[in-house]
């Protein structure tokens, strides 16, 4: 009980830190709070967080594809802890941009100024869609809570196949569409790539 | 008619009458060194620089105003956009601060507003509101030995190629930006190597936007053929379940 209690204190002093760094990117700007400059515009977490991090949340798309696709149906037990961790990860990525975007919110102006032509535009695209449909997979399970939410809850589960592969192919191109980010910074990376 | 800047380094003296220019009709803040600067002398104040080469050498930086700019198809919301005059100009109200354009210009030049909350994008925009009035930009009109000048691209290639012709030895056999990442509209000569006004590699002749085009044409076709191929799996796997329920035909049961 006593070492719960010392580790739980530890994450909150982390916790507490990160709050005050994430208050103190807002009053006084990114330049104060991280290590960022004109030399490198894109902070390791990036790289970490948004490229890896979400590349490890493949496991909502694997899974269900396993299981829904091509009926693995004895996977189908770890069916919803996946898609959890998968839209958790997702949206702790949003979470970061929020704080790492120098005008957060201009976010949802993805929506109105299109460039096509932009691979980040893309990965903003499928980020946000992604996002909508494991909300979707994944609401029917705390729906199941709430007799008065049974309706959509059956509407859900009809549309799951469909929900399943959109996602697969969201997916698909939102993890290539990373990696084509850097398509445009050939000048950027270190000649081994 | 694009225009552009010609730069001849040999003819400039170092007097920073551009720098002064440009600040003042930027209206840009009073610069003092900060950690997140970098050498060269440009930052979200100060958007065009005079930079010391050894042997007494200047040589301006500035926004190179791509033909095709990396950067303008990098934004996801286009806020950066290359005008028919030929400036790359921003938007601040559409940024939504990613940076992918500072990653992706292969000239380093957008510079980030670090300290402040609301910050945007800096870059020599050309002086746009000015050319497209039909003036020069301030930079050029301030140098006193026409070392920076201003004219439409085609014209100006002329005169760099001219004066390379009239006193070969004066000057490196080139003209910086005439063909680099598909064109610039900022064009340079000089008697030394400029190779450090970018990131120190070559720039290989092709537009960077080109090197996008194609992943990003593929797109739709890479959905619509991975949602197909899977809805095609699924269809096929759940037949067969369905046909291993049912009882298999009579004929089958008698081969076995």
């Amino acid at each position: 009980m006593h070492r719960v209690r010392v580790v739980k204190l530890i994450l909150w002093l982390f916790s507490g830190f990160a709050v005050a760094v994430a208050a103190g990117r807002f009053l006084f700007g990114l330049g104060a709070t991280t290590n960022l400059s004109d030399a490198t515009p894109w902070g390791l977490w990036i790289g970490f967080d948004v490229l890896s991090g979400v590349a490890l949340a493949a496991g909502g798309f694997i899974v269900t594809a396993v299981v829904y696709i091509f009926r693995f149906d004895e996977f189908r037990a770890v069916v919803r802890p996946a898609v959890l961790t998968t839209f958790l990860g997702y949206l702790a990525v949003v979470a970061g941009l929020v704080f790492d975007l120098g005008l957060p919110w201009n976010m949802w102006h993805l929506i109105i100024y299109w460039n096509p032509r932009s691979p980040l535009f893309e990965v903003g695209w499928c980020v946000m869609l992604y996002l909508t449909v494991l909300a979707l997979e994944f609401f029917p399970v705390p729906a199941e809570e709430f007799s008065a939410l049974a309706r959509i809850r059956r509407a859900l589960l009809g549309i799951r196949l469909p929900l399943v592969i959109i996602g697969i192919g969201l997916s698909t191109l939102h993890q290539s569409s990373l990696g084509s980010l850097f398509l445009l910074m050939p000048y950027h990376l270190h000649p081994l790539w | 008619m694009p225009f552009a800047i010609l730069t001849d380094t040999t003819k400039c003296i170092g007097c920073r009458q551009c720098v002064i220019a440009c600040k003042k009709e930027n209206r840009l803040p009073p610069d003092f060194p900060r950690r997140w600067d970098l050498e060269d002398g440009l930052s979200a104040r100060n958007w065009t620089s005079i930079i010391d080469r050894p042997g007494g050498k200047y040589v301006r930086k500035q926004c190179r105003h791509c033909l095709e700019p990396a950067r303008v198809s990098a934004c996801p919301v286009g806020a950066l956009e290359k005008t028919n005059v030929g400036a790359v100009i921003y938007d601040g109200r559409k940024c939504m601060g990613c940076r992918y354009c500072m990653m992706s210009c292969p000239f380093g030049i957008p510079r980030y507003d670090w300290d402040q909350t609301v910050p945007y994008i800096r870059k020599c925009i050309f002086c746009y509101s000015r050319i497209s009035a039909g003036r020069q930009p301030a930079c050029t009109e301030a140098c006193p030995t026409q070392a920076t000048i201003f004219g439409e691209r085609a014209e100006l290639l002329e005169i760099a190629h001219q004066r390379l012709r009239e006193a070969p030895d004066r000057y490196l056999g080139k003209v910086w930006g005439e063909t680099e990442v598909g064109g610039t509209s900022v064009l340079y000569i000089s008697d030394i190597d400029l190779a450090f006004l970018t990131r120190g590699q070559e720039l290989s002749s092709e537009p960077l936007p080109e090197q996008t085009k194609l992943a990003m044409n593929a797109v739709p076709f890479a959905f619509l053929g991975v949602v197909s191929a899977m809805a095609a799996v699924n269809w096929v796997i759940q037949r067969r379940m369905k046909l291993e329920r049912q009882p298999e035909p009579p004929e089958e049961n008698s081969r076995a």
